[in-house]
Parts: structure tokens; sequence; C-alpha cells
């Protein structure tokens, strides 16, 4: 019995040091939970690092949670590791990555090259891989100071909510830092990231940024990203406006929902690649116009057609974009090709990288309008 | 006495089953694929099929050594100083299996959430778990195991659900990887990673029901098999094939990138915690094993007491200078090799030599 009043005293004395906690815990008040970084060129050849950190409202009466002030805090520094090393010494406290949302570079720096940066936050524990992956067209400060576009009351989720109008409209991609970091080391495919351009007052998602290996070479269209969404198959659904067949002067509003997944077939014809793509779209009428009685079925018929073909010449415009001007297979056609070769040695033999921009595309697109129960006819 | 515990069918299995856990967690998987690149999977299936093959072979071997493990099959081959050479052999190879784990493991740990703690608390947060363990005895070890497996089971499966919706035949191809060479002869280097085969030679013993033992190997072996199949399957969806980079901890990056919808995000944590019980098991086993030859080599009458001293030199050999380079050069230069030399050729000539004494000497009997 002795022996057992001894074992739990003694057990209990041991347990009570691992309630004091360690001598190196750490605890909230001890971090600055850094909502957005962004990395800008400076003038003498350094980087300018600008981290981006909610203020914790002070009112007592406040229910939300959410914060509606933010500070921006700027230094130039070597690299991302000694500038955060910095702010660390000025701000007294330990700069936190965990709730980072966005990481913004400036077009400048994005045609330089990004990769240093990418794997060195690539590294670091606290990043999030759903963090998104954003260049902006002007200095990367612009966007994080101009984010707040509605007059909303800053909140990390802001970023969240300007990104997800990508499930509606289609005119941006969402572009992650775990799917950017995986595109740039990929020797299939390149990467892409979300364009922002930023106006006076504002900042708005405008198409993508499309890389060759770590380097920014370009942009594609809001409206392009429409058919770079399609045909990665993650386009949930978009709007699009079409000649109205009926009258040329008028318009036909179709929301368009994908069918089936894009079918496409990747081969070699004396070299050069022939890339064919098959769409089935499903569309239904937002507004009709005025000559368009959608009640006959010719009329949706006419239209069908005439969504098909505005499609098909978007969608080659856009392949033509990135394969003529850019260079840069970013849907990753050069992974499908390879599926048809046994070993990587013999893959190696094409040589896709050279003979990407010479592609050849076809592209059939089958719009089925399903539905158009307008409350009006017009 | 716990020492003399023996163990069910089940309880075997997941033995197995968390040797193969303890692999996958420190990068094995990466390294096949480090090895064939796009040519892992049918590198598997190939290896896979081998593994198999050799794994009947050893029941067929050991239906004549009921109750006996290598060090006593060694003894009867070549006597005492046979027997004492593989001990030490074995002793070492438990060792240096335990290093490269804790160390790498630890390291890991280290990096990810005790940036600024030194590494000896680490090692001794498991030293401490890895002796009480040890001289509780074989039984606690082994429902440790049993509560353990399961979830790291489902925690595997969850990965690769995970990934489901990156899943894409491209990421696999060229099938055959870079060529036909490194994915069926240089990818023959890849049975290392079938490293569970090990145990078996040490298994039969400690089976309750020796008639068992072909069970346990065969659907061990299978279950092993498709552990790793998975997670290379879901390293290959997620991580591109370059040289460029390599990720230093596959599995934990890929539990890093896993989301259940908007509401279960960062699972890491939680994988990483499963992990460290698995790891914890583990090294339990190896050290019960150093113990277990230990006191076949000495005659010790309960292994239980060795275990201060042979974890007390485990904790030393810790101590001992760690980086990635050294893992990355033990795990794929001296461990790829050990395993293939000691467990897959050297072991198996001493079962098939074995095998033929005992016909020899029974053919004698027979004929006196």
């Amino acid at each position: 019995m002795t022996k057992k009043i001894i074992a739990f005293v003694t057990l209990l004395t041991v347990l009570l040091f691992t309630l004091t906690g360690c001598y190196d815990s750490t605890g909230l008040e001890d971090f600055y939970y850094i909502v957005a970084i962004g990395i800008d060129k400076s003038e003498n050849g350094l980087i300018r690092l600008n981290v981006q950190n909610a203020k914790p409202t002070s009112s007592s009466d406040s229910s939300s949670s959410q914060s509606n002030e933010y500070k921006i805090y700027t230094v130039e520094c070597e690299s991302i590791e000694s500038g955060i090393n910095i702010l660390n010494n000025y701000l007294n406290k330990k700069i936190n990555l965990s709730h980072c949302s966005a990481i913004v570079f400036s077009e400048e720096v994005a045609r330089e090259g990004v990769k240093s940066y990418i794997n060195i936050l690539g590294n670091d524990t606290e990043v999030r891989p759903d963090c998104n992956l954003i260049v902006s067209s002007k200095e990367s400060s612009d966007v994080l100071d101009k984010v707040s576009n509605s007059g909303e009351g800053f909140s990390s989720r802001l970023y969240e909510y300007i990104l997800n109008s990508v499930d509606y409209t289609g005119y941006t991609i969402n572009s992650t830092f775990n799917t950017f970091f995986s595109t740039l080391n990929s020797n299939q495919s390149q990467a892409t990231a979300i364009y922002a351009v930023a106006d006076e007052d504002t900042v708005q998602n405008s198409g993508a940024a499309v890389f060759k290996e770590d380097v920014m070479v370009g942009t594609i269209s809001p409206i392009q990203t429409i058919a770079h969404l399609m045909i990665k198959d993650d386009l949930d659904s978009c709007m699009i406006s079409i000649q109205s067949p009926f009258d040329k002067t008028d318009v036909i509003d179709l929301n368009l929902r994908k069918n089936t997944k894009a079918l496409v077939d990747v081969s070699l014809i004396n070299n050069t690649p022939f890339i064919s793509i098959d769409f089935s779209i499903e569309g239904s009428i937002n507004s009709s116009g005025e000559d368009f009685n959608y009640t006959i079925l010719d009329n949706i018929r006419s239209v069908e057609q005439s969504a098909s073909e505005y499609l098909e010449s978007l969608i080659k415009e856009y392949l033509y974009t990135i394969s003529k001007d850019y260079d840069s297979d970013i849907i990753g056609f050069g992974g499908m090709l390879a599926s048809k070769f046994a070993t990587a040695d013999e893959y190696e033999q094409v040589h896709w990288d050279e003979i990407f921009k010479d592609a050849y595309f076809d592209v059939n697109v089958d719009v089925s309008i399903t539905s158009s129960h307008l409350f009006n006819k017009e | 006495m716990s020492s003399n515990y023996k163990l069910q069918k089940y309880e075997a299995i997941c033995l197995i089953l968390i040797v193969m856990v303890s692999k996958l967690i420190l990068n094995v998987p990466y390294y096949i694929i480090d090895l064939v690149g796009t040519g892992a999977i049918i590198n598997l299936i190939y290896i896979g099929l081998l593994g198999f093959i050799f794994v009947l072979c050893l029941n067929w071997l050991f239906q004549k050594f009921p109750n006996s493990d290598i060090i006593d099959i060694s003894e009867f081959l070549g006597g005492k100083f046979f027997k004492v050479i593989m001990g030490i052999i074995y002793i070492s190879f438990f060792y240096l299996a335990a290093y490269v784990t804790l160390s790498d493991f630890a390291n890991m740990l280290k990096t990810i959430y005790f940036n600024n703690s030194p590494l000896i608390f680490i090692l001794l947060f498991f030293m401490i778990g890895i002796v009480v363990a040890n001289l509780v005895g074989l039984k606690s070890i082994i429902r440790t195991i049993c509560l353990v497996v399961p979830f790291t089971l489902v925690s595997i499966l969850v990965a690769l659900f995970a990934v489901y919706d990156d899943f894409s035949f491209d990421k696999f191809s060229p099938f055959f990887g870079y060529n036909m060479r490194t994915t069926f002869v240089n990818g023959l280097l890849n049975t290392f990673s079938l490293y569970i085969v090990t145990y078996y030679y040490f298994l039969m013993p400690l089976l309750k029901d020796s008639f068992s033992y072909k069970k346990v190997t065969t659907w061990s072996y299978i279950i092993s098999w498709l552990l790793l199949f998975l997670t290379v399957l879901s390293i290959l969806t997620i991580f591109p094939i370059t040289n460029d980079t390599e990720p230093l901890n596959a599995l934990y990056l890929l539990s890093r990138k896993i989301e259940l919808g908007d509401f279960l995000q960062r699972l890491d944590a939680m994988f990483v915690l499963l992990w460290i019980i698995s790891i914890f098991c583990y090294l339990s086993v190896c050290i019960f094993m150093i113990n277990r030859v230990f006191k076949k080599l000495t005659n010790v009458t309960d292994e239980k007491l060795v275990s201060l001293s042979t974890t007390s030199i485990f904790f030393g050999l810790c101590l001992l200078p760690f980086n990635v380079a050294i893992s990355r050069f033990m795990e794929n230069n001296i461990y790829r090799y050990l395993i293939i030399g000691i467990t897959f050729i050297g072991c198996f000539i001493i079962l098939v030599l074995a095998n033929l004494k005992f016909k020899f000497k029974k053919g004698n009997l027979q004929k006196k």
C-alpha cells in the first residue's frame, strides 16, 4: 500500500511539471500574424518585402472577430528570410506566416524569376499550401493596400473572397502556393498565377500570369482564362455574351457549365504536335434580346451553333497565345503526350519544349442549351 | 512472465505493419521514386511480386525449423561461433535501423514543431518511452501497436483520398520510368523498401501458434506492400518528378496538402501525432529485438533487464552528429545495400544451407 502511495505521489509530482509549460513555450501574444506578403524590386538591387497584418479591434462591444484595420510594414532586404528577421527585430514580436492568405509578387519581380523566393517559402513550415499566389501589375504593396475594394472591413478572408470569384466568373484562376510550387518544378507543365491589376484605388483580379520555368512571360486576359479553365476542367460556371444570330446588333447572355470533361488528344505528325480538344458544354440563356424567341427549337439550335463557334474561336485564340506568343505549355499537353511513350528516354527524343510553339490545334465545342426558362421572352 | 508473451495472428501482422509504417514516414517511398521516376508503379509491382515469391520460399524453408529464428538456425548450421557472428550482425543492424529512424524523425520533429528546443529533449522523450515499454514487456508494446496500426492505415487511405482530385494518369507516365534498364535492373535495389522481411526471420518463436507463420507472413506482406504502393501513388500524384527538387519528407508534405472541404484543414498535426506513436512503437520493437538477440547470445535469463543498457547505447548513438546528408547517405546507400545483402541474400543462403544440412542429417539418421 505504501509503495502505491509513493508511486502515486511521484507520478503526480512529475505530472505537475508538465503543466507548467516549457521554457520555450510561445503564445498568441508572442507573434505577429501576417495576412499577406508582398515582394517588390528595390532600386538598389535588393528586394522590398511588404508584410500586412490585421490590427485587432479594441472595441469591446464588437461581436466580430474580424479586424477592420491593417498595417503594412516594408523593409528592404537581400532575401525574404533576412527581411523577416529585420521585421522581427523592429516589431519585437516574431512574424508568423501560418495565417498568410496571399503571396504577392510585383510583375517586375515575376519577370526576373521567382524560383528562389518560392523555394525559401516552400521550406517554411508555417506557409499554408493553400495560400494564394498573385502577380501584381504594379507594386505588390498596391495590392496589399487596395485589396478592400468593396469598402468592407479588412480581414484575411478578403483575399479568399476576391479569389473565390473564379467559381462563378471564370475570369481568373485558382493559384495556390502548392500548385504553383508543383508546376514550377514539373517538366510536364508550366506554372500560372493569379494576375491582379492595381488601379488608383482598387485592385482587381484580371486573368492569369503565364510563366515559362520560373519567369513570367505574359498574361492571358480574363476571357481567355475561361478557355484555360475549360481545358483544365476547372471551370464551374461562367457567363458569356455572344452576338445574336438573329440581330447582329444584339447580344445574348449565356450561362455555361461544364457538361463532361474535355477530351484532349495530343499526337505528333511529322514531329509537330497536333492537339485536338473536344468539349461538351451545357448552357442556359440568361437574357435573350428583342428579336429572339427562345420557345422555337430552331432558334435554340442557332444559338447553340453561335455559342459553339464563339467558344471555338476563343479557345483557339487562347491556345495560339500560349503556344506562339509565350511558348509556355501551361495546360500540360507535354504530360499527355508523355503517356503515349513507354519510357522517359523515348519521350525526351521528342524535345517537347522546342516543338510546342509549332503546335496545331483542332477545337470542337458542342454547346447544348438545356434551359431557357426565363420569366419574360426577352 | 510477460517476456514470454506470444503473439496472436493479428498482433503479429500489426507488428510487421508498424515496421512498414516507420519506413513510409521516413521518406522511403520517395527514395523508390527517386531511383526509377514514374516507373515506380511498375517497379513496385515487379519487386512486390519478386518479394512475394521470396516470402513463399521463406515459409517453405522455415517449415523444418518450427520455433526457431535465424539465430537458432545459424547455430544449427555453423555452431556457436557462427551464432555469435550472426547475433552481432543483427544487433548492429537493428541499432543502425533504430539510429537512422530516430535521428531522422527527431530532426524532422525539431524542424516542424520544436525549432528552439535542443534535440536531446526530443530524443529523451523517445528513450524514456522505449525503456518503460521494454521493461513492461512485449505485451505492452504489442497492445500499443494494435491500437495504433488501424488509425495509421486509415490515415494513409485518407491521404490517398485527399489527392483524388489531382489524380491523373499523366502523372505516372511514361509508365516504364526513365528506361527499362533503370526500372527492371537498377530498380531491383528498391527491394530494400521491403525491409519487413527482416522481421520474418525472428517471427516464428514469437508466435503463439507456429503454424500460423505462413498466414502471418503472407498477409502482413500483402498489406505492407499495398501501404507502400498507395503511398507511392499519392506522392507521385502530388510531387513533380524532377532532379531539381527533392522533398526531404514526402509524406509530411503530402499530409500538409490534405484538406477535407473547408472545415478540415491542416491535418498534418494529427498525422504527426500518429507518427510519433508509430515511431515510438517501432523503436521499442527494435530495442526488444536487440534484447532478444542479446539474450540468445549471452544466456541472460530475462531480456527485459538489459533494456536500460541497450537503450543507453542507443541514446549515445543518437547523440552522434546528424544531418540530412548523413540521413540520405545512410538510407540510400548503406541501409539499402545492407538490407539486400543481409536479409535477401545472406540469411536466405543460411536458411537454404540449414535446410540442406537438416535433410542430410535426417538422411544419415534414416540410413543408421
